[in-house]
């Protein structure tokens, strides 16, 4: 079994306007004006200050838990969107890993799902951990830095921040059980930023039925129905998508989570942690109920996760 | 089997029939291409320092990602579908537009990448295949570009001519690896000592960082490679002693990532050859005597 124990994050505390950083990600006014109203986005929300390796490290800090549970911890795994995040011999995981006090801990990073690297990651912490002690822990990263040029060849109109996430995985103990994991690569937009026009138009039409597939597999994997989901906790790119996915799925939106799209934009590989831990604070995730992380990496990588929620929901200070 | 790729007059040696558990290939740069134009303002941006050579420096080539796991893994697939795919580097695609796992893209496939541990990640990569015992045919594609579209004082003494790949199927003879973390350099031969003895090697291939090992017969990884080069070595010493009774029974390949203090280490053994000879077991009938 893998139970995801705890997830804290860790948001950038401005957030700029749109208006305000457009000549910074190369946007019309128009196009602001169509981010804000049509796609629900509004602030661009990085920390200059904090370089990758920091961005994991607040989130991680923020981990009630971590310091009585450091000498548990066998792998730190940073899942990212992006593989190179600085010198080669200067990785982010590797610096977070030493800053944390977790030397004794195996670390590297999950990369080639791009976006949807996280939840793969997730699966692959509780596999490794079959081999190891019942209280062996990975801790799962999620969160890279959200330069300009990034904006810029996302093919999806959408906005890049820098928040972060850290969880902490094990086989047993309190926490939220994982009962499936489904994903599809559709290799023919493998060339992610690359698309020509065409392509990236048949990406954009394909993207809707395909992500919904995925998601149905997931909970029949589980062995439920989409009903019986509390919540649906998407990667943040726009709302807009996500309306058409909800519709083809028929269920109502608000199961899907999207308060957080006008707030933190995409973040890599964050966002479904990222949503996860505000829904926890809402009180949105009852004890036993399933709900679904869901993402979608660049290359066409669809990924989606099945959890059921246990114990006393909001149980994890952030 | 060692091959190269892309070359004017590819050193290519006939494919094996049999499934081979390692097989090196090297890719000549000249046969490269370019990183996109497109990639530099974000190479400039994800990257510290001083990322980008001077205007004036020729554009740096080399092989993506995809065309050398796809050449590698064209002839194991020939076999049958492969189940698993897991991607180790040290160095970063070239081209990282170009979704690997896209490229390889297969009806139940699962591709993925692991890195950001140095010369550690092949090791990693073998160990995360063994999670899966459902998708037991696997492969692991070591990956070493020599490039990088910035100046990297580390990477200096690689080999400049080629970029390098190993292809590694772990169920064909690799033993579960051995990781640890936080090993400083004075400390190695103390954990490697006892370790190599549970091992109990015929031939030790040992990274360029490691001390030699003392009892054992060894053999050092070429210096001018990163992650391939202690598998590049093994595939060596299984082409080279592919005689009957030459080739060694188990060889234990072992790298030091000092920045990390990473230390790892993984057997490959011979898979034991069947019995031909073998005098038929006699029947026990269930008698008063033998009948517990």
């Amino acid at each position: 079994m893998t139970v995801l124990q705890a997830v804290a994050t860790y948001v950038p505390p401005v957030g700029r306007p749109l208006s305000e950083v457009a000549g910074e990600l190369h946007l019309s006014a128009s196009e602001v004006k169509i981010y804000e109203k049509f796609y629900g986005l509004r602030d661009y929300r990085v920390d200059r200050e904090a370089d990758g390796a920091e961005l994991l490290a607040r989130a991680a800090r923020s981990l009630p838990s971590l310091d009585r549970a450091a000498h548990r911890v066998r792998y730190v795994l940073h899942a990212k969107s992006v593989p190179p995040s600085g010198p080669h011999a200067e990785p982010p995981v590797q610096a977070v890993r030493v800053a944390l006090g977790l030397s004794g801990a195996v670390g590297f990073a999950v990369t080639q799902h791009a976006c949807a690297s996280g939840l793969l990651a997730l699966d692959l912490a509780g596999r490794l951990l079959a081999a190891h002690d019942a209280d062996a822990l990975v801790l799962l990263l999620t969160g890279e830095k959200a330069d300009p040029t990034v904006n810029q060849v996302m093919p999806a109109p959408t906005v890049t921040g820098e928040s972060s996430a850290a969880c902490l995985v094990g086989r047993t103990g309190d926490g939220d059980e994982l009962l499936s994991y489904e994903w599809r690569v559709d290799g023919e937009f493998r060339d992610g930023t690359a698309m020509p026009p065409a392509t990236r138009s048949r990406f954009h039409q394909r993207y809707p039925d395909t992500l919904a597939a995925v998601i149905r597999a997931a909970v029949r994997k589980a062995g439920l129905e989409l009903s019986d989901l509390a919540k649906i906790l998407p990667h943040n790119v726009n709302r807009a998508s996500w309306v058409r996915v909800a519709a083809l799925l028929d269920l109502p939106l608000d199961r899907v989570y999207l308060d957080n799209v006008p707030i933190t934009g995409h973040s890599f590989c964050a966002d479904p942690f990222v949503n996860y831990r505000s829904a926890l604070d809402a009180d949105l995730l009852p004890p036993g109920r399933p709900y679904l992380l869901v993402s979608v990496g660049l290359g066409a990588v669809y990924a989606a996760m099945v959890l059921r929620a246990r114990g006393t929901a909001g149980r994890w200070p952030r | 089997m060692t091959a190269v790729i892309g070359a004017p007059a590819p050193l290519r040696h006939p494919e094996p029939t049999a499934p081979q558990p390692v097989r090196a290939a090297r890719f000549p740069r000249s046969a490269g291409r370019p990183a996109g134009p497109g990639l530099r303002p974000m190479w400039a941006e994800r990257l510290t320092g001083d990322p980008l050579p001077p205007p004036g420096d020729p554009e740096p080539v080399g092989h993506a990602f995809a065309d050398m796991c796809a050449e590698l893994l064209d002839p194991i697939q020939a076999s049958g579908p492969l189940e698993l795919v897991v991607l180790a580097h040290v160095t970063p695609d070239l081209d990282p537009r170009d979704s690997v796992a896209g490229a390889l893209a297969e009806p139940d496939l699962l591709v993925f990448a692991v890195s950001d541990q140095g010369r550690l990640a092949p090791f990693t990569a073998l160990q995360v295949a063994a999670a899966w015992p459902d998708r037991s045919r696997a492969a692991v594609i070591v990956l070493d570009q020599a490039v990088v579209p910035y100046r990297d004082p580390d990477l200096s003494a690689l080999d400049g001519r080629f970029d390098h790949a190993v292809a590694l199927r772990p169920d064909l003879g690799f033993e579960p690896v051995r990781q640890w973390a936080g090993v400083t350099g004075d400390r190695v031969a103390d954990v490697l000592g006892p370790a190599l003895a549970a091992e109990h090697p015929d031939l030790v291939i040992l990274g360029p960082a490691l001390p030699p090992p003392d009892g054992w017969n060894w053999c050092r990884a070429p210096g001018d490679q990163l992650g391939t080069a202690v598998f590049a070595a093994l595939g060596a010493v299984l082409d080279d002693t592919t005689e009957i009774g030459q080739r060694p029974r188990r060889v234990t390949v072992v790298e030091y990532e000092p920045a990390l203090g990473g230390l790892a280490l993984v057997t490959w053994s011979a898979p034991a050859r069947p019995a031909r000879h073998l005098a038929p077991v006699p029947e026990l009938l269930p008698d008063r005597t033998n009948r517990r």
